[in-house]
């Protein structure tokens, strides 16, 4: 294959001043060795003594890293160009010598040619932000606390719950009640005091992402709703800060990295929200516990291969594991030109209202009634039906007194079974398939259909505590 | 050993220096010859705060060194800036270090570009050289 291969300016007076050398190659790694041969002293400058490619020199074939393709192996078209150019860094920051504690906390690592010291320097000088310590933020930061990632930040506003505890591993059962990120750094600083963790009881929002996501060299989305991964994703595009991006549902894992220099972002992916209720949340579709473990540990691995600028990250691939039927795959992603956030054109320059965009303003469905005000309908003697769509396993466990149980999936069969003329108030766990439920009666000609905010969890929550929630 | 550098390129790169302070400026020391004659500024494309790192993105250097060579010039060296710290290379400065490059480090206290020296990094471990800045007109 005829190439030309570009070299840096400075070397021009090892090479008869040329600074593009045409040669006949059909590798990367053929192509350097012609020059090599050819030019003696770019050998000595590019290679180390050891003869092999020195750091931070980077080879691109028409503009795309090598690193990205099949490495040295990546094979050459008539006519590529290839551009062999230094990465320049530098900073002011001193960096702390090696603490003989961390020789011996960190041997195992030390030992693996990928980290060795320099790498485990850069985990050291590296910061994490984790959006969510749930389900996949705990494992991830547990990970990198102990792999020695010298800052990590945890954002979450929530306190530990009974329910989280089949899965976020983290907390125990004395935790109940106080601030995640509180607990979690406590527990990790516990698992490593070399490191930081600054907790951040915040809600992330359009006001505060920018400001919060700047500090940090790269995010890990453990978010469990869909307006807080947006806008983590559209914070990360905007900072250039890459997006370790994980969700999970029942026994399904995604995960990918998204917003890397030339990957695609999580809008090339899924440029709007699905409408609001049709994609379960795990709090209403249960998630198995072991599987955010996994994921998380996945995220937390490809944050390495990032810091440690090794391997293959997950850019432009989406990881799918299927813990029931125990595969993993990996599907290609495509960067979108029309992508709103990382496209060509890009239209979103700032950070948007990201409840307004995925359609779950609070409150803003006319549909909705408190328990309260349910509670004094009830207690007034008003005629009521409730109508519960959860599964009989569900309703089994808890029910409000007296409901008719029609499971979401049947409700459209099975909607001759209800009067039209009858004030109905639809109920389920946590108020989104009930919001479906609702929104389909309506659809088919019930009138007097109103939707039980929170569901059950807000009902125990402000009525009846007796009430068993799972 | 001195570096030769032109008045004006040199002004350059300390006003980018301010510019961007508090955070590090990069840049490139385009040259004719042996004498730097401008500085270009580059983006720090560090993907993480800036006030104390810089990087400079490989196809912008690739870019800008092509265009340099086909008006005759070359790039010499790099510049960049260290915002309220001396103006020696750090450790991890000579870690990533070329030993192909000049380096010319600013020192900026206050948003006030201080003073510019110059430096030739050997390999690995060995100590750097300063190299004496010899301004030349204009
Ligand atoms: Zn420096
Ligand atoms: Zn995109």
């Amino acid at each position: 294959m005829s190439i030309t291969l570009i070299v840096p300016t400075v070397f021009r007076r090892h090479t008869d001043d040329q600074n593009e050398v045409h040669l006949e190659a059909g590798t990367v790694k053929e192509a350097l060795d012609l020059l090599v041969a050819r030019y003696p002293d770019v050998g000595r400058s590019i290679y180390s003594s050891a003869g092999r490619l020195r750091n931070f020199i980077n080879v691109y074939v028409n503009e795309e890293d090598v690193r990205y393709a099949d490495g040295e192996e990546t094979r050459l078209e008539d006519g590529d160009r290839v551009l062999l150019v230094p990465a320049v860094a530098g900073g002011s920051l001193e960096e702390q010598p090696f603490s003989p504690e961390s020789f011996a906390r960190y041997s195992r690592h030390l030992i693996i040619p990928e980290v060795g010291v320099e790498g485990q320097r850069r985990l050291r000088d590296a910061k994490v932000l984790i959006v969510g310590a749930g389900g996949l933020g705990t494992p991830a930061a547990t990970y990198l606390a102990a792999a020695g990632v010298g800052k990590i930040g945890l954002v979450d506003f929530d306190r530990v719950e009974r329910s989280n505890l089949h899965r976020q591993v983290l907390y125990s059962e004395a935790d109940i009640g106080r601030p995640k990120v509180q607990v979690a750094k406590r527990r990790l600083e516990s698992v490593n005091p070399l490191i930081t963790i600054d907790p951040l009881e915040v809600r992330l929002d359009s006001s505060n992402a920018l400001e919060v996501v700047s500090q940090y060299d790269v995010v890990v989305d453990g978010t469990d709703n869909f307006p807080t991964r947006y806008l983590v994703n559209d914070a990360c595009v905007l900072l250039h800060r890459p997006n370790v991006y994980a969700s999970i549902f029942r026994f399904e894992g995604q995960a990918s990295v998204f917003c890397a220099k030339d990957g695609p972002c999580y809008r090339c992916l899924y440029p709007e929200p699905p409408p609001a209720g049709v994609v379960p949340s795990c709090a209403e579709g249960g998630v198995l516990g072991v599987l955010p473990g996994i994921m998380g540990a996945v995220q937390a691995s490809q944050v390495v291969n990032i810091i440690l600028g090794k391997g293959t990250p997950l850019i432009g691939r989406l990881l799918l594991f299927d813990s029931l039927h125990s595969t993993f795959e990996t599907l290609r992603l495509r960067k979108a030109p029309e992508c709103p956030a990382c496209g060509e054109n890009p239209t979103i320059r700032g950070l948007i209202d990201y409840e307004a965009f995925c359609g779950v303003e609070p409150g803003a469905t006319e549909f909705d009634i408190s328990p309260d005000e349910l509670k004094r309908k009830l207690d007034s003697g008003e005629r009521l039906v409730l109508l519960d769509v959860r599964e009989p396993f569900e309703y089994e466990i808890c029910h409000l007194p007296g409901a008719k149980l029609i499971p979401l999936g049947e409700l459209r069969a099975r909607v001759n079974q209800l009067d039209t003329s009858d004030e109905i108030v639809v109920n389920c766990l946590s108020g989104v398939r009930s919001t479906q439920g609702a929104a389909l009666l309506t659809e088919v000609g019930f009138r007097k259909v109103r939707n039980l905010a929170g569901g059950l969890r807000a009902w125990a929550n402000d009525v009846d505590p007796t009430l068993q929630i799972y | 050993m001195g570096l030769r550098i032109t008045e004006r390129a040199l002004a350059d790169s300390m006003s980018h220096a301010e510019d961007v302070y508090p955070e590090e400026c990069c840049g490139l020391l385009a040259a004719r010859g042996g004498h730097v004659v401008g500085a270009i500024r580059v983006v720090n494309s560090h993907a993480g705060p800036k006030e104390d790192r810089y990087y400079i993105d490989p196809l912008v250097l690739g870019e800008e060194d092509r265009a340099l060579a086909s008006r005759g010039l070359g790039v010499a060296g790099i510049y960049h800036s260290h915002p309220d710290s001396p103006a020696a290379p750090s450790r991890f400065d000579l870690d990533r270090s070329f030993p192909w490059y000049l380096y010319v480090i600013i020192s900026v206290v206050n948003g006030r570009a201080v003073v510019a020296r110059a430096w030739k990094t050997g390999e690995g471990g060995d100590a750097p050289e300063e190299m004496e800045i010899l301004v030349e007109a204009p």
